[in-house]
């Protein structure tokens, strides 16, 4: 019972960082109808500038953990959104109304080259942090097992939370949000609108880069080491997410990320380590087989 | 002439290799109602887009209210208050009532006011305000989206087979709704039909286009009149 709670905490957590990239998966999917395959290695991206940016900080002497934290946060979240922007500029634009592999390709090779671009700059050792929010609450021990609840967790749940409702908000509420949403169901019609497409297509990496750089630092703060790779997994790990949840919903991919996180971490707890990444496929193939268009995801319908 | 709001001068369209629009020449004078009828296939609706920029005109010259706008993005043509209403009504299907009228005006500087004025012209859309646009009827769509059109405030409102699949009651209230704009307040309205009895009734002015080529132009009543324009457009539809 108290080991199955563990293993709760933990997949949740695990779940909330899957489910913020997975986000910007989904967005760029639900506009121009393409998986992003670039998007993973924004994350990675985002946690070495937030490595860099906390050794930074400490170095300087600040040594307040919250201001650290939070212009850290600021930072990685400004410079993914830059790398996002670059991206749709460079693989996707240049491309559009061409065939539709060849972004598909070109995006791939930008995931190859920021893989290699950091792994040249930064090295391609592990990167290490030291823990910057220690400890935590034990909820409840039963025999000598002690359910822990680091403050950490609880970090990552509540900016999750927070950015998930800001990013929500954004979406169905401002004219912004609006003019991205029609140029996901009628890209010519919202053109013919006055809306100036290709902005709004740059804007949508760009959030769902910033929403990929807080992931980063959170991923960072709560396993303390990365390295050149990680965005690789992580972003397979999201991209599963989205498709699970039904790629171009926004809550799906933050409930298919939960699912993905839980199954991992308790296929993990109970099954084998080894095997966590075959469960959280196989059980993604065995979902598509019967719900091929995901959780939350909608059959392609409409009334005409 | 100087009274044109917009002009077409031997704009030539190509889909590929497959030429959609030659040389054609179209004029619409401010505070006209001027209706373009054709077959279908005859390029009607291309020609709506053309002036829209998607697809941009390959040769000839587009000028809407004293400048050159052939070589605009979309985005930046629409923003001249031109509203186009197009061909399949193009509703946003996930967006309620309310969001498609705020897509309408987004980028206009001078919507105070647009919205009661759209729902006074259709109430039946106030009914339906929450309602997400793939739920509503044909004849609701196709008035959402005029009424979305309208939003912008156009100075020119092109309308792309605005009675398509409608029961002829909902047409009627269409084209009086139409009429009312234009009388009252000096809307220009390019109106491609199929209807061609109602359009050329309705328009001060009309073209007939044949396999994306212009073949006649006169006042609608002219037009009316002329047995070609009787026998190809009219037999069994009056």
């Amino acid at each position: 019972m108290a080991y199955a709670l563990q293993q709760l905490i933990n997949g949740v957590t695990l779940g909330m960082i899957y489910g913020l990239i997975a986000v910007g998966y989904t967005m760029v999917y639900g506009i121009i109808g393409m998986i992003n395959f670039a998007h993973g290695d924004v994350f990675m991206i985002g946690a070495f500038v937030s490595l860099v940016s906390l050794l930074g900080l400490a170095a300087l002497g600040v040594s307040a953990v919250p201001l650290a934290l939070g212009l850290t946060l600021l930072g990685a979240v400004a410079i993914s959104a830059l790398y996002g922007w670059a991206i749709e500029r460079l693989a996707y634009r240049p491309l559009r109304g061409s065939f539709r592999l060849a972004p598909l390709i070109s995006a791939i090779g930008m995931s190859i080259a920021l893989e290699n671009y950091v792994q040249v700059v930064q090295g391609a050792r592990v990167k290490p942090l030291a823990p910057v929010v220690p400890g935590g609450l034990t909820l409840m021990t039963e025999g000598s097992f002690a359910v822990q609840l680091g403050w950490m967790q609880v970090v990552i749940v509540v900016v999750t939370l927070a950015v998930l409702a800001l990013f929500t908000w954004l979406v169905t509420k401002t004219p912004l949000g609006r003019a991205m949403r029609a140029c996901e169901q009628d890209l010519k019609m919202a053109a013919l609108l006055g809306i100036d497409t290709d902005r709004t297509i740059s804007l949508t990496f760009v959030i769902g880069a910033a929403l990929a750089a807080v992931a980063g630092l959170l991923f960072l703060l709560y396993y303390g080491s990365i390295d050149f790779f990680v965005g690789f997994i992580a972003g397979v790990k999201a991209f599963t997410a989205a498709v699970l949840g039904g790629v171009g919903s926004l809550p799906g991919a933050v409930l298919g990320g939960l699912l993905i996180g839980l199954i991992e971490t308790i296929w993990s707890a109970y099954f084998s380590v080894q095997y966590k990444d075959v469960a959280a496929f196989s059980i993604l193939a065995v979902a598509l087989i019967f719900m091929p268009t995901g959780l939350l995801g909608r059959a392609d319908v409409e009334k005409v | 002439m100087s009274d044109a709001l917009l002009t077409l001068a031997g704009v030539s369209t190509f889909y590929g290799a497959v030429q959609a629009l030659k040389s054609v020449d179209l004029v619409v004078r401010e505070g006209e109602i001027v209706t373009l009828i054709g077959a279908n296939g005859a390029g009607k609706s291309t020609l709506m887009m053309t002036i829209c920029g998607n697809p941009r005109a390959r040769a000839g010259r587009i000028t809407y209210a004293g400048d050159d706008i052939t070589a605009l993005p979309t985005h930046l043509i629409m923003r001249r208050a031109i509203a186009h209403a197009p061909e399949g009504r193009r509703i946003f299907p996930r967006m309620t009532v309310r969001e498609n009228l705020l897509m309408g005006a987004q980028s206009a500087p001078e919507a105070a006011g647009a919205f009661e004025r759209v729902l006074a012209l259709f109430p039946r859309l106030a009914e339906r305000i929450g309602q997400r646009g793939g739920t509503l009827s044909g004849g609701e769509q196709q008035m959402l989206a005029i009424a979305r059109a309208l939003m912008s405030r156009p100075r020119l409102l092109l309308l792309d087979e605005p009675s398509l699949g409608l029961a002829p009651m909902i047409v009627r209230q269409i084209f009086a709704a139409i009429r009312a704009l234009n009388r009252d307040q000096g809307l220009t309205v390019l109106l491609v039909e199929q209807n061609a009895f109602q359009a050329l009734k309705l328009a001060h002015r009309g073209y007939v286009l044949v396999n994306g080529a212009i073949t006649m132009e006169g006042s609608g009543m002219e037009l009316l009149r002329r047995p070609e324009v009787r026998s190809a457009y009219l037999e069994g539809s009056a």
